[in-house]
């Protein structure tokens, strides 16, 4: 708290409406975490220190866990009245690195299961970790780091197998990265989507003069099954459909177009699928 | 260049890598006249991953060479040569110091043109050629090494009279190279065999390093199965330790395209076709991270070769396919295992692993997936090193299958 309060001091001395905020604990689980939580947001409801924005991280292959955390953190400030503006931010997240899944649509799958729930739950505000993976240059650690420290780094990093990047080491893009550009697709007048269930999930969104869809099926217990599913669209009569599917396990060509139709085509023949397990389409429909 | 992967390759931790200081970098534009800042960027990209250049002299400046012909390897003007050698050594050295060891006389000499360098040699002409580059050399930096031939075909006569004239004190020799690119790794050991008889046949000569600086699978007959290239390197690699080896460059780094107009500044037509086909339209199978700048799997073969550092640790249990290498580095043991058939295509083995002295800590294990896009280490497995009394650890590895396991302290 000594340190938060001079930094953030520092902070807005320089910039009266800079946001500040932390303390970004590595997980909600972790006892240090929730104690420090718990004295900054104290703090904070007496207007001690400005606390613009909680923040905290969370690694896990259960989307679940995720709502757990943002419940935990929405409680923490539910206490105090005065901290009803105070956003939350999960500035770290990515699926379990220490104990991945391999399959390659997971992670896409996982980014958008898990991207939803931040939706729903409120979450102000979150940061995927990370853009792309590099090498630790030990020499650049330790003038700040303890040998210990730096070894850790550096066998993390140079070392370990790695799975957390859009893009890898040798600046290869994973499939995450195609999870949240269909997710950057979804924008504009949000609509409604029915049908889908505990597995398969939909977001879809006008911006003229597109419609966009992306469905997919992230079973959240279990393997899961394939599920068939026909897309109907309540009001569109006009223009065309393209339909995508995310081949996460291709070198290239990731986004394959599996079909094109027009509107008025659907009616003769709908636009049916199956997705298996983690696997996602993006349907546009153009006016 | 390479520079754009320094990080990526600097993490193979290469002591070495060979460079072909070939006339494309224009050393040497008219008499007396210097051109270094080509090469220097090139240097100083090797230098970037953490390794030394092996410098391969196997330029042929215009102004000494005036007629395109491999066979012409004699310049017009030894003192002049001998100079612009001195004076290239000596920038490198003294000026710019790169500390550079290895200077190397002449690239694959043995076959000209097609060994993409525009020399062709006899014995006799090469032991001429070598004394006279050489002699540049040393009085430049009377520490560096020198060495030679490159041979294409380790059984070429070329590396007979070098290795005589060196036996009977004639130059200086302190390390023998050459090249092979086959799919059986027990070829390459023949020929480390070969030049190490060679040279024990001269006690003046065992100090002499014995450098494969080119090597690959079979480029022209190139096996396909992605698991291959990386388990043939660590085969190849272990077999390289085992025999004494002093070091070895794999060929190489990234492929490229080449230049025909470039290469016919000093290549006959014939010989710039041949090159400019082999790289533009053939199908490559060599480098590291392929035209299109993209990874392929043998990159992670030297990754985990890069792991077993520190206290080499005894591996029993091994058999002629199925083979291992272990060391301790610090608060790690790292041990990577692969299945290698070097007769017919082989089986799949059972394997169970077993730490005889370790009770503390985790293990995890890792295989090689070659056909992956991204991911291409995947962990099969993380857990506490006590389990594995309940839970041995067993993988099977099918042939050419290549297995990672880490024990952290």
């Amino acid at each position: 708290l000594w340190y938060y309060t001079h930094t953030v001091s520092a902070i807005r001395r320089a910039g009266p409406h800079a946001k500040a905020g932390g303390p970004a604990p590595g997980s909600y689980l972790s006892l240090f975490g929730r104690a420090l939580i718990d004295v900054l947001t104290g703090s904070a409801a007496r207007g001690e220190v400005p606390f613009d924005f909680l923040c905290f991280h969370g690694y896990a292959n259960d989307p679940r866990w995720f709502w757990k955390e943002i419940d935990y953190m929405k409680g923490k400030l539910a206490k105090y009245r005065q901290l009803s503006h105070v956003e939350t931010m999960i500035d770290q997240w990515n699926m379990d690195l220490g104990n991945p899944i391999l399959d390659p649509n997971f992670q896409p799958a996982f980014v958008l299961e898990t991207t939803q729930s931040f939706y729903q739950k409120g979450l102000t505000r979150s940061s995927y970790y990370q853009i792309r993976d590099y090498f630790v240059d030990p020499n650049a650690f330790l003038p700040f780091f303890s040998p210990a420290g730096t070894g850790f780094m550096a066998h993390w990093w140079n070392e370990m197998p790695q799975f957390d990047g859009l893009y890898d080491k040798q600046n290869r893009a994973r499939p995450a990265y195609y999870a949240l550009k269909l997710l950057s697709l979804i924008k504009g007048e949000q609509l409604p989507v029915t049908g889908t269930n505990h597995d398969l999930h939909a977001v879809a969104a006008r911006g003229e003069p597109w419609i966009n869809v992306v469905l997919w099926n992230f079973p959240l217990e279990g393997k899961g099954k394939m599920l068939d599913v026909i897309v109907r669209f309540a009001f569109e009569k006009r223009g065309g459909v393209r339909l995508v599917r995310l081949i996460a396990g291709a070198s290239v060509n990731n986004l394959e177009q599996v079909r094109s139709v027009g509107v008025p085509d659907l009616e003769a023949h709908p636009l049916r699928l199956s997705l298996r397990p983690y696997v996602m389409y993006w349907i546009e429909v153009t006016e | 260049m390479i520079l754009d992967r320094a990080d990526q390759i600097g993490q193979l931790h290469p002591r070495t890598i060979r460079l072909f200081v070939q006339e494309y970098f224009d050393l040497y534009p008219a008499h007396h006249e210097y051109h270094w800042a080509t090469l220097d960027r090139a240097i100083e990209a090797i230098l970037a991953t953490g390794a030394k250049p092996i410098m391969n002299l196997c330029f042929k400046p215009r102004v000494l060479y005036p007629q395109i012909n491999h066979e012409i390897v004699d310049p017009t003007d030894y003192g002049e040569w001998e100079e612009l050698i001195y004076q290239l050594v000596k920038h490198c050295n003294e000026e710019r110091k790169y500390g550079i060891e290895y200077w190397e006389v002449a690239n694959e000499g043995d076959i000209g043109e097609s060994g993409g360098c525009p020399y062709k040699f006899t014995p006799q002409n090469y032991v001429s050629y070598y004394q006279h580059t050489v002699s540049a050399i040393r009085r430049a930096d009377p520490q560096a090494k020198v060495g030679g031939p490159a041979l294409a075909s380790a059984k070429s006569p070329l590396g007979d009279a070098l290795i005589d004239s060196a036996g009977q004190g004639q130059n200086a020799l302190d390390f023998l190279s050459w090249h092979l690119y086959n799919n059986d790794p027990r070829e390459f050991w023949k020929t480390i065999d070969y030049m190490q008889a060679k040279l024990a046949k001269y006690p003046n000569l065992k100090n002499v390093e014995t450098i494969l600086d080119e090597w690959n699978m079979s480029l022209r007959n190139p096996v396909l199965n992605p698991s291959f290239q990386p388990a043939f390197i660590l085969e190849t690699t272990l077999g390289f330790y085992q025999k004494g080896l002093s070091r070895s460059s794999y060929y190489h780094i990234r492929d490229y395209f080449v230049d025909a107009a470039t290469f016919s500044r000093f290549m006959s037509a014939r010989g710039t076709a041949f090159m400019a086909h082999w790289w533009n339209d053939m199908p490559q199978y060599d480098g590291l991270y392929d035209n299109q700048n993209r990874l392929r799997p043998a990159y992670y073969a030297f990754k985990l070769l890069s792991l077993i550092k520190g206290e080499q640790l005894p591996v029993a249990g091994t058999n002629s396919d199925l083979n291992a290498l272990a060391a301790r580095g610090g608060p790690w043991v790292n041990v990577v295992l692969w299945n290698f058939p070097l007769e017919g295509s082989g089986k799949p083995y059972d394997a169970t692993v077993q730490f005889p002295s370790t009770t503390n800590g985790d293990v995890r294990v890792v295989r090689l997936n070659p056909d992956s896009p991204t991911n291409n280490l995947e962990q099969i497995s993380n857990g506490a090193i006590s389990d594995l009394a309940r839970r041995p650890l067993r993988v099977t590895l099918r042939p050419y299958e290549i297995y990672w396991i880490e024990v952290s302290e």
